[in-house]
């Protein structure tokens, strides 16, 4: 050590920045709607597809290197693996550049980050997923998982919303994967229906009264806009879930995505390393300041 | 404490303002954690108004603060000395803040101190300015000529403030047309052009290299803090350019090229613009010459354009109440390079 | 056992300036006016009588422009090109014990779970020498929020400035008028660690043992500095009580005064917010991360426009809880270090001490 203080020169490297995305190919695009398009990506050393490990609700920083960086929520299932699937809302600059991509196109991934839907919390009852807009994003890894894994869980119910026929994400599994089995019930919603809309119309809160589920053995599951969520949490205890119960994912503006950059806490919760996965119990404990 | 009469007649007044609910909030100063630093305060209630103080440490701009009260429609009163009332002005003018909702209480300003000025005039240690300038803060009327600080006399000019010593406009502008005065309105002031200009004549004297060399040296200090534009009262963009995320003109890197970008594109937005209350260098934590920068603009305009020229109040208006006269002159009021004519001579391409 | 030894200061002048030879010294000094902790080389004045920089220590490891990786996007294909920093082994000279605790406090956030490996490296490669501070400002607090402005346990060696009365003259031939202002002082120097061990016995040329008497000249000068902080604050049941008051009107009050700009969180030496952003010019860029901060509107806003802290109240709400509050939720301490540069740079003059005497029901003597 003497030695190496007196020679003083001795220098080492330091390892790349935990903030470094690996780079991925984008393999597929989707046009979910007008402002929603799924990018199933794999990365390009096939070892960290391998060793990517991750359980739905968990998060990755999406970055195209000159337009920025954003957290965006996992919307495949590990079950399926291979590829990482993102369902991506154009709403700003990193957002409306990525929806500029074609397949063959590349892009950064670093993660996943952030805490998981609670499994226990789940296995063996029935599960009620209530959904609105890109909401489903992150449902739609839990219920596949689930739909995968389907011996460890209860059956499925899916309320599902959006502003308007075209604008339901996933339109494929909505009306023909998940439609055709046995043990999954949707429900689907539209704000303000169409010419072409037959199915039930008004929002995700008074559906979800209206169909009234009982409460008893069942988990529910529940993400969308904030202003959704808000009244679903209401409604939900209304008909008598506790709040122990009820899951729900919390967005912020989100930098580092690892717990160090001091912006995504909700008082002292930061969201990208304690969440975005929080029980309605565990957001009733939290500072209304999201 | 003997309390003088500018703050005597400040809480009377603004206990009636409050109390009557002429205004909802009046902004002056109260007394802060140390003696020479009172701080902005914000007085909501008539029972707070004994918190509020005058005294020869008030330097800080409050007109920036009426921006905040811009989402509303009741009245706010604000104490103002001279660059106060040229901020307050400068506001309406740019029809940022009416000045239907303002009571103006007008103090004529002798010039402000600085307390590290003060402790090193009276040649106290670094450490020993807060004790020493309790007695500065306590004996020193607003307009004395000097005080005894550690067994010296201190002459006034020797604290004041760097801005302080450059004013030509102790008291609010008449345009302004003031609802209160809290004092009787100041002696005029003429500082010598090398008080005015003589650090700016300096800059000029160097070469283009030298001139390129201090800025840069000056910028690379720059920590990006936004302290200069945050404090200044004429920064009255609802959004600032600078901030603006979806362009990001300014990087967020700080380095020279970016530093450089902001002030330059700052000084030229107050250009023309800029009243003089050296809030900017004040606030800046590692001393960059702001000033220096905008008055050698403001020179330049003076010398292309003629003084900057107030309008005339309006006749036939008493001083209380004379608020939509005044608001109606400094709205029209034109003040160089903040208005732009398609008959421009130049062509802007 | 501790050993102590003694250097005056024209020979740890010596020692320092020898070792800028092979390796970076860091030291207290004023450029331009601005004290920070720079580079020690010729015709820098290392600030042996100087105030606490105005810039902390903070920046030594983690900078305000820090590099990432450069990338080359071309046709679609996305090269990332991390950014390989040799780190070497350097000296920061002259820390205090309010900075020195920061450290031990930003290890924490840079450290655990994805660990900031170019913070860590930097820290690791540094060797970390602490004053114990004779001169506190009116503004320091220190002693209010626990640290000891005596010692440093965080660094490897401490210097403590002797007694007048305990220094016996260390061989200096000059005539006391031709020496130096201040090379008469002497510092008590001993290791806190093996690394500042080896140091120290690296420096031997210029190091005396300390004689019978100073090191307890030096104990009876500290026992005389506890307390002696100008600025004390009760930070008895702070955090509990604040944990009460997310929804006080003390926040809409102080913010009132707020500016919304960056001194405060600049100048601090715990606060750690970073944002990260690209540059580019054409195909290619870098991406770094850069200090930000709580008080900037855009901090918080979302790209869809939503702004969960709209307004400057829930700004300095969030500093200052994340401050006395979160922050001694998740590592275990209040992150304030009581070094004052906070109170002595904020043009509106609103800074933590207010926040934590309103929190405990007082207010300022003279109001």
């Amino acid at each position: 050590m003497s030695e190496m203080m007196a020679g003083g020169a001795s220098a080492a490297v330091a390892e790349p920045s935990v903030l470094v995305p690996q780079v991925a190919t984008i393999r597929r695009v989707t046009e979910e709607t007008p402002d929603v398009k799924t990018f199933q990506v794999v990365f390009e050393d096939p070892g960290v597809t391998e060793d990517f490990a991750y359980l739905p609700g968990q998060c990755c920083m999406l970055s195209l290197p000159g337009s920025g960086e954003a957290m965006i929520s996992i919307t495949s299932s590990p079950t399926r693996r291979g590829f990482l699937e993102f369902a991506v809302k154009k709403v700003g600059i990193f957002t409306s550049a990525l929806h500029e991509l074609e397949p063959g196109d590349q892009i950064g991934v670093r993660g996943p980050y952030g805490n998981h839907f609670p499994l226990p919390l789940m296995e063996g009852r029935k599960l009620l997923f209530v959904g609105g807009g890109i909401g489903l994003a992150p449902l739609r890894s839990l219920i596949n998982y689930v739909i995968d894994e389907k011996d460890r869980f209860g059956p499925v119910s899916i309320i599902y919303g959006a502003r308007s026929p075209e604008d339901l994400v996933f339109k494929e599994e909505l009306f023909h994967t998940w439609a055709a089995l046995p043990h999954v019930s949707l429900h689907l919603t539209v704000d303000k229906g169409d010419a072409s809309w037959e199915g039930h119309v008004g929002f995700v809160p008074a559906y979800l009264e209206e169909l009234a589920p009982a409460p008893e053995g069942t988990t529910v599951i529940t993400c969308g806009p904030p202003v959704m969520i808000k009244f679903v949490l209401q409604a939900l205890s209304k008909l008598g879930f506790p709040p122990e119960r009820v899951i729900t994912t919390l967005e912020m503006k989100m930098k580092c995505g690892v717990g160090k950059c001091g912006r995504c806490n909700i008082g002292g919760k930061y969201v990208c390393v304690d969440g975005p996965v929080f029980t309605a119990a565990e957001l009733a404990q939290l500072p209304a300041e999201y | 404490m003997t309390v003088n009469a500018v703050t005597e007649k400040l809480r009377q007044t603004a206990r009636d303002l409050l109390q009557s609910g002429q205004v909802g909030v009046v902004i002056g100063f109260e007394d802060g954690r140390f003696p020479g630093q009172p701080r902005p305060a914000f007085i909501r209630r008539a029972e707070d108004a004994d918190r509020l103080v005058w005294n020869a440490f008030c330097g800080a701009n409050l007109a920036k603060y009426v921006l905040d009260y811009r989402v509303g429609d009741g009245k706010i009163a604000v104490v103002a000395k001279g660059c106060d009332g040229a901020a307050l002005a400068r506001i309406i003018g740019d029809q940022q803040f009416p000045r239907q909702r303002l009571v103006v209480l007008a103090v004529g300003c002798p010039g402000m101190l600085d307390a590290g000025r003060v402790a090193d005039a009276a040649g106290l240690p670094d450490g020993a300015w807060d004790a020493a300038l309790a007695q500065v803060a306590a004996a020193a009327e607003p307009g004395a000529d000097g005080f005894e600080l550690n067994g010296k006399p201190v002459s006034r000019s020797a604290g004041l403030r760097p801005q302080c010593v450059r004013c030509r406009q102790p008291n609010v502008p008449a345009a302004l047309e003031p609802d209160v005065w809290l004092s009787e309105p100041a002696p005029e002031r003429h500082p010598s052009p090398d008080q005015l200009y003589g650090d700016v004549a300096a800059l000029e004297a160097m070469s283009v290299e030298e001139r390129g060399r201090f800025w840069e040296e000056a910028f690379s200090r720059c920590l990006r803090c936004f302290a200069c534009r945050n404090v200044c009262p004429v920064c009255d963009c609802r959004e600032c350019v600078l901030d603006d995320a979806q362009t990001r003109w300014l990087g967020k890197a700080v380095n020279l090229a970016e530093n450089q970008f902001f002030h330059l594109t700052r000084a030229m937005h107050v250009a023309g613009r800029c009243v003089g209350c050296g809030q900017c260098e004040e606030a800046c934590p590692v001393g960059l010459p702001l000033t220096v920068l905008y008055r050698k603009l403001s020179h330049d305009l003076e010398e292309l354009f003629g003084p900057v020229e107030m309008p005339a109040p309006q006749e036939g208006k008493a001083a209380a109440g004379a608020a939509e006269g005044a608001a109606a002159g400094l709205e029209k009021a034109e003040w160089a390079l903040t208005r732009f004519r398609l008959n421009d001579p130049d062509e802007f391409d | 056992m501790t050993q102590y030894w003694v250097i005056d200061r024209p020979r740890a002048e010596a020692w320092l300036r020898g070792l800028t030879q092979k390796q970076e010294v860091l030291v207290p000094a004023a450029r331009s006016g601005v004290w920070a902790f720079l580079p020690l080389e010729a015709g820098l004045a290392i600030g042996w009588d100087g105030a606490n920089p105005l810039l902390p220590a903070k920046g030594a490891f983690f900078p305000q422009t820090d590099p990432l990786f450069r990338f080359r996007r071309e046709e679609g294909k996305l090269n990332i090109e991390p950014v390989a920093e040799a780190v070497r082994e350097r000296v920061l000279f002259g820390i205090r014990p309010c900075d020195a605790r920061s450290l031990a406090l930003l290890d924490k956030v840079f450290g655990g779970p994805f660990a900031d490996s170019q913070y860590q490296a930097r820290r690791a490669a540094t060797l970390l020498v602490a004053w114990a501070c004779d001169h506190p400002r009116p503004t320091c607090f220190c002693q209010s929020v626990g640290v000891d402005p005596t010692t440093a346990p965080e660094a490897d060696v401490m210097f403590a400035p002797l007694p007048r009365e305990s220094r016996p003259a260390q061989g200096s031939e000059q005539a006391p008028h031709q020496r130096e202002p201040g090379s008469e002082m002497q510092y008590l120097v001993w290791a806190q660690t093996q690394r500042g061990q080896s140091w120290l016995e690296s420096g031997m040329d210029y190091l005396a043992r300390a004689q019978a008497g100073q090191v307890e000249a030096w104990q009876e000068t500290a026992a005389g500095m506890a307390n002696a902080h100008p600025l004390e604050l009760d930070m008895e049941g702070v955090t509990d009580r604040l944990r009460q008051r997310f929804d006080d009107s003390m926040w809409e009050e102080l913010s009132a005064r707020c500016l919304g700009c960056g001194i405060c969180t600049f100048v601090c030496p715990t606060c750690h917010c970073f944002d990260i952003a690209d540059w580019q010019r054409g195909q290619e860029g870098l991406r770094f991360k850069c200090w930000d901060s709580c008080s900037f509107r855009d901090f918080t806003l979302m790209a869809g426009g939503h702004n969960p802290r709209p307004t400057k109240k829930e700004r300095i709400r969030q500093r200052f809880l994340h401050k006395l509050l979160y922050f001694v939720d998740r590592y275990g301490a209040v992150a304030c270090v009581g070094c004052g540069r906070c109170v002595e740079q904020c043009p509106v003059h609103l800074d933590i001490t207010e926040v934590i005497l309103r929190v405990k029901g007082g207010e300022w003597a003279n109001v």
